[in-house]
């Protein structure tokens, strides 16, 4: 059986290499957690997954498969058909995603036509990023939204389609404690449900473990290890995971 | 508060010039030989000019025209603006031109024998097509910002038609800015309107506008004997006021 | 910037400069020589003139090489010096600009200084002061001139005989009002002016350091964009007052098809503000 996700890129920006052929596969229904330092180029690779690090000013090398089917090589329409059907995306910074002059509606409703005919009902999909699916909600600009809240719209956005593959930036980084714990369990329910591989990127690694079957560790444009989330934390082998491990909280026993 | 007067204002103004044949007693360009310069009061609202011409009636028929047109020019020059962004180049070429001096240069080589309808359409036409320049670099830096957005990626991402993306989410942008272009552009015609009629350059004789009537101004006794002449005057800056007002 | 790239900037600047106004003057004779006006003569319109005497004189008039031919050699006769000879004014072109110049010149440059001293004047009060009241005033002063035509400026000074120069400082100031407010007010609140405040620098320190330092980049290219203004309204300022400027010239070369004149006129204007706009980018 195909893996879910599988690539092997080079990105850089301008004749700066910030990703060094980071290597990875994700099985079906297989959670991978992405840690990393700011600026270890997590955004990057996935920009890069999705074939549009062109548009940051970067570029990509290597190959990148999806459920056996290579992207590299495939038009920009045939792209367009990849993106938000095959490959989900929940961007990192939700201030700057969201186009500030539309309204909840509309975003939904163009996000939901580019895959799928017919009008959509999106009262479910937003009970579950713990959004109102009321018309006061859909009618508001979402510039007018909160930053949190932002960042469940394009939750359910990346969600909509029930991508083979989601790649999730930091999804939960505006969030309260409790909401947070909420999202983690709709993504988990998500992957239980429609058996969606996820890449989740986070520098918070022990809200992250909970949910993931194994950890990547980004380190200087390499993946420098990888592991279930129980070994990492009980026996990390690199000295930048150790260095990781020791800087977490831990409970005071 | 003062914005509702002020758009109550210009929406009276509008109705002048839209009903100005009801609301002129004579038509703009008929002659009483009999009376020229005549005093204001009586049969003439506002007094005559030199060819006994009422004045009253003259500056309906010119805010008709100088209220119609303008916006007209504006809408030309924004449309272009939008149409000719891209080129980059052509745009700094255009903006380095003075275009008041193009202007004269383009003005003063109609024919001689041009028709006052036509120098209405060619002066407000010119005027739109040399005013694009400026407009069209702001639509090239919002475009340029609008590339660098995260929310265009994030609309990419979710495998949007690039012709929805330009639809739904670039085109509000670009209306928002056509539209503020347009505010801006609309007095600016005005005024230059104004300041080439009193040159001569502008709308041509019979026909009234906001500048060739100003071109009255250039006889200071004549403003003495008769204040109503400063009245195109106080009626464009009045209609100034309160655009700036409406669009603030 | 490195001193490599910024050498290469100005170097395409340079270039891009030259080409401006190249085409700039191009422009313009191809607007005069293409114009449907072109043929036409002040005799066409009187009738004392006989039909032969009028076939003659525009058959005097009539320029039968091609435009680019004319405009190449124009600017072959440019590189050795002199513009031409202006066909209406029957001199030679350098020799008119060269009288003409000055007067435009000297009113342009007084119209911007004291655009931009009236203009930073009320922006400082509206900004500094704090003061509600100068505040309105410095709004209203600049909403009122903003809305009257330069060239009534120009006539009430003219009639009163006060200097034209501050007919274009007036009509230059208000355009400029916005953006020194909006600079002055950004400096105000800025962190930088605030630590030194904390620090309890004078304030004589202050507005050299903090706001004449901080802001003269700004301030010379708003400076570049109050000449171009007050080019704008000097042109007409000239032609009603009668100024031999070089506004004046320039109606007097297009009403008598003047193409040496013209395009003399039109390469010097475009020049001009070329390098004005050249000169604000690069020190951006
Ligand atoms: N548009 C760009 N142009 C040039 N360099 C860039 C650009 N975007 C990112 N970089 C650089 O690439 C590297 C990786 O950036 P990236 O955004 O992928 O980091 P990240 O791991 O997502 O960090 P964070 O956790 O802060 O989001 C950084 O060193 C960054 O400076
Ligand atoms: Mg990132």
């Amino acid at each position: 059986m195909n893996n879910a996700l599988e690539f092997r890129i080079s990105a850089s920006y301008g004749k700066t290499e910030v990703l060094h052929s980071v290597a990875g596969t994700i099985a079906p229904g297989e959670i991978v957690a992405l840690a990393g330092l700011s600026g270890s180029g997590k955004s990057t690779l996935a920009l890069a997954l999705l074939r549009l690090l062109h548009y940051r000013g970067g570029s990509v090398t290597g190959s990148i498969t999806v459920e056996g089917r290579e992207l590299t090589g495939l038009s920009e329409s045939a792209m367009r058909s990849v993106r938000g059907k095959l490959i989900g995306y929940v961007p990192q910074s939700p201030g700057t995603a969201l186009n500030e002059r539309l309204k909840v509606r509309t975003l939904l409703e163009e996000t939901w036509s580019a895959h799928a005919e017919g009008a959509g009902s999106f009262g479910a999909l937003l009970e579950s990023v713990q959004l109102p699916g009321d018309q006061v909600f859909l009618n508001k600009r979402a510039g007018e939204l909160s930053t949190g809240q932002g960042q469940r719209l394009l939750i359910a956005f990346g969600i909509m389609h029930k991508p083979a593959v989601l790649l999730a930036d930091e999804p939960t980084s505006a969030l309260d404690v409790i909401t947070q714990a909420a999202v983690l369990k709709l993504f988990a329910e998500l992957n239980q449900k429609n058996g969606t591989a996820m890449l989740f990127i986070s520098h918070d690694l022990l809200s992250v473990a909970s949910i993931s079957h194994r950890v990547d560790i980004l380190h200087e444009g390499k993946i420098v290890e990888s592991g279930p989330p129980g070994k990492i934390f009980s026996a990390p082998e690199h000295p930048f995971t150790r260095s990781l491990v020791d800087a977490m909280p831990r409970r005071m026993d | 508060m003062r914005r509702k007067l002020a758009s109550a204002i210009l929406i009276l103004v509008a109705l002048c010039a839209l009903f100005a044949p009801a609301i002129a007693p004579f038509d703009y360009d008929r002659q009483f030989r009999e009376s020229p310069h005549a005093a204001a009061g009586g049969q003439f609202l506002m007094g005559t000019d030199n060819l006994g011409r009422d004045r009253f009636s003259r500056l309906v028929y010119a805010t008709r025209i100088s209220i119609v047109l303008a916006p007209a020019a504006a809408a030309v020059s924004v449309l272009l603006a939008l149409m000719l962004s891209r080129f980059s180049s052509l745009t700094t070429l255009c903006l380095s031109l003075p275009w008041i001096f193009l202007f004269i240069i383009m003005r003063a080589l109609l024919p001689l024998d041009t028709g006052p309808f036509a120098s209405i359409l060619l002066t407000f036409a010119l005027m739109g097509v040399a005013g694009w320049a400026w407009p069209a670099r702001i639509f090239n830096a919002s475009i340029r910002q609008i590339r660098q957005s995260g929310w265009l990626l994030q609309a990419r991402a979710s495998g949007m038609p690039s012709r929805r993306i330009a639809l739904i989410h670039v085109w509000p942008h670009l209306r928002a800015i056509a539209v503020a272009q347009f505010r801006v552009l609309v007095p600016a015609y005005i005024l230059s309107e104004a300041s080439l009629g009193l040159i001569g350059l502008g709308v041509a004789e019979p026909l009234p506008s906001w500048g060739n009537l100003l071109a009255e101004l250039q006889r200071p006794q004549a403003v003495s004997a008769n204040p109503w002449i400063l009245a195109p005057l106080g009626l464009l800056m009045l209609v100034m006021i309160c655009l700036e007002e409406v669009s603030a | 910037m490195t001193p490599r790239g910024f050498a290469r900037r100005l170097a395409s600047r340079l270039v891009s400069l030259v080409v401006i106004v190249l085409l700039g003057g191009f422009a313009a004779a191809a607007l005069v020589r293409y114009s449907p006006g072109f043929a036409s003569l002040p005799e066409d319109l009187d009738p004392s003139i006989s039909p032969e005497t009028l076939r003659a004189l525009h058959a005097q008039n009539e320029d039968s090489n091609p435009l680019p031919v004319f405009y190449a050699r124009y600017l072959a006769g440019t590189f050795h010096g002199g513009f031409g000879v202006s066909t209406s004014l029957n001199q030679p072109v350098a020799e008119l600009l060269r009288r003409r110049a000055p007067v435009t010149v000297r009113l342009v440059a007084e119209g911007t200084a004291g655009g931009l001293l009236l203009g930073s004047l009320l922006a400082w009060a509206a900004v500094w002061t704090r003061c509600a009241y100068l505040q309105t005033v410095a709004v209203s002063l600049t909403g009122l001139f903003l809305v009257v035509p330069p060239a009534v400026l120009a006539l009430v000074f003219f009639f009163n005989e006060a200097p034209l120069a501050i007919a274009v400082a007036l009509a230059v100031f208000p355009r400029l009002f916005g953006t020194l407010r909006a600079l002055l007010g950004d400096l105000y609140q800025s962190p930088a002016l605030l630590a030194a405040r904390a620090r309890g620098l004078s304030s004589a320190t202050i507005a050299t350091r903090y706001v004449l330092g901080a802001a003269s980049g700004q301030l010379i290219a708003i400076t570049g964009v109050a000449l171009v203004l007050a080019f704008g309204s000097a042109i007409p300022i000239e032609v009603i007052c009668g100024i031999p400027g070089i506004g004046a010239l320039a109606l007097q070369a297009a009403i008598g098809r003047d193409m040496p004149l013209l395009c003399a006129l039109a390469l010097i204007i475009t020049f001009f503000v070329t390098a004005i706009h050249t000169f604000g980018d690069l020190i951006e």
